[in-house]
């Protein structure tokens, strides 16, 4: 698959609580998704839902962690991302 | 929610414009998937965060019970509603939720554990009873409160929530008859020892046919005939029949109604629960301020769904009038095989001070009407068999009766 420069081909948000055990898991599992599979080809951006409330509001997120996959296929995962083939296929990756 | 609140009479959005109060549709999203363990920490940040900024010290939360469905197991829930108790705790919230009651058979649904955390649990109820429907509230628990656990019916109008808690009359509070009114009918006036009371509870019960309506009917003439206020509540028949059926006993209504001195209150009993139709009736009380009120008939309470859904109709209104020093008159249907009036109305008759029996009595060829004072309080009233006709001029006793005689 082709890297157009300066467009990632995967942009993820991750919304998380603070230093909760689930929410710190979960930016692990997937830090460790990014860096083995999308390589420079992706943008996560971190949430802290404590310290921006009204990001999370604006899109209704009431569960954390929460991951909300914009491309390549909208996708809205909850959890501490534990399954790392459930996210593979999410991204369309396996 | 807006729209449906104006209903009920509250205006979210000026409440809104005031800065001090938030709405905001927390809606769960039902597309997404679960990876692992979360919990509801995004929903209290983003509570804490508008709480903040509104500097709002009381939460609202309406459902709480959809949330908690993405957890799967009871434990799950359990755990959460733990987390929200601490967090509502450590911020100082005051907090009312709401989550529906799971029914029978029981299983551990997760919510059971909300009762213990809770410091105060209402409990609200829709019960459908002979067709009527009837909502009850109910306390369940109160730390450090002396409520009353009793259940109440309660309203929802256009007013608000109205609760209308029948234990709450304090009967030492209501004052003692007052002077004595005229019956309209000289005869029963001279049997009672000088009329009825004012603000007093009387009963009248007989037969259909035996002239219940035109006895409460020349009390209503003579009192507005008087300059005296009546409200005429009427379960069976709508005004302008009741007013045609007077015109033959000699009762002329009209000139009542349109001094504006006697008003209608007509309602079917089947149409409303009893709780709606107490609080009609004392709504259209408030405003019209009566002096007394006639009502006819008590037995069509009982259709309004059950003996007990009459019985606490009657004891409030009768309670209230006698508050308000109004005075009630009744009439009631007697069921043939009683001696007086059987219906659970009958149950009444205890917080009635004056009580009247009609029957026909047959005299070999022809039938005649008698009226019995089966008591009046406070009263030297006639304890005798007192016949009467029906005339072209009202209600006329045949003998002249005294009310020391025959006692």
């Amino acid at each position: 698959m082709g890297t157009p420069a300066g467009f990632p081909e995967y942009r993820m948000r991750l919304f998380v609580a603070g230093t909760e055990r689930n929410s710190v898991m979960a930016l692990n599992n997937i830090t460790n998704i990014c860096r083995t599979h999308l390589k420079d080809n992706h943008t996560l951006e971190i949430i802290d839902v404590f310290e921006n409330h009204a990001a999370a509001m604006a899109e209704n997120i009431l569960l954390a962690p929460t991951l909300v996959i914009d491309t390549p296929c909208r996708e809205i995962i909850v959890g501490n991302l534990e399954n790392e083939r459930q996210i593979l296929t999410a991204l369309g990756i396996r | 929610m807006r729209q449906n609140a104006l209903t009920v009479g509250m205006d979210i959005t000026a409440l809104e414009q005031t800065g001090h109060f938030f709405v905001w549709h927390a809606g769960v999203d039902h597309t997404q998937v679960k990876n692992g363990e979360f919990n509801i920490d995004a929903l209290l940040a983003i509570i804490q965060g508008q709480a903040r900024q509104l500097q709002a010290r009381i939460i609202m939360i309406d459902a709480l019970d959809v949330l908690l469905r993405v957890f799967h197991d009871a434990e799950q829930r359990e755990d959460q509603l733990y987390r929200l108790n601490t967090w509502l705790k450590d911020q100082g919230f005051t907090c009312i939720l709401t989550t529906k009651v799971f029914p029978p058979p029981k299983q551990n649904t997760g919510f059971d554990i909300a009762d213990y955390m809770a410091d105060c649990v209402i409990f609200l109820d829709l019960r459908i009873l002979n067709q009527v429907a009837t909502r009850r509230i109910r306390v369940v628990k109160y730390r450090g409160s002396g409520f009353i656990p009793n259940e109440h019916p309660y309203l929802i109008t256009s007013q608000g929530i109205n609760v209308l808690p029948v234990t709450s009359i304090e009967l030492a509070a209501y004052p003692p008859p007052g002077p004595f009114v005229s019956t309209g009918i000289s005869g029963l006036d001279a049997a009672l020892d000088g009329g009825y009371r004012h603000g007093a509870a009387i009963m009248i019960s007989g037969d259909s046919g035996t002239g219940k309506t035109t006895f409460i009917a020349s009390f209503a003439a003579c009192c507005c005939d008087a300059g005296q206020k009546v409200l005429f509540a009427s379960f069976e028949e709508a005004s302008p029949a009741i007013i045609d059926s007077m015109i033959s006993p000699g009762i002329d209504l009209q000139p009542a109604v349109e001094s504006g001195r006697l008003q209608f209150h007509i309602a079917l009993p089947e149409a409303l629960g009893p709780e709606e139709q107490l609080f009609d009736l004392l709504q259209k009380i408030a405003l019209f301020k009566p002096d007394h009120l006639v009502i006819d008939s008590i037995s069509a309470c009982r259709r309004m769904g059950s003996d007990t859904a009459a019985f606490d109709f009657l004891v409030r209104l009768i309670y209230s009038c006698k508050m308000k020093q109004i005075t009630c008159l009744m009439t009631d249907q007697k069921l043939p095989e009683s001696p007086f009036a059987a219906t659970a109305t009958a149950a009444i008759s205890s917080i009635c001070d004056t009580m009247i029996a009609l029957n026909f009595i047959d005299t070999g060829d022809h039938t005649d009407r008698e009226m019995t004072v089966i008591k009046s309080r406070g009263t030297h009233h006639s304890r005798k068999h007192e016949n009467f006709h029906i005339s072209d001029n009202g209600i006329v006793f045949l003998q002249k009766t005294t009310a020391q005689g025959g006692r």
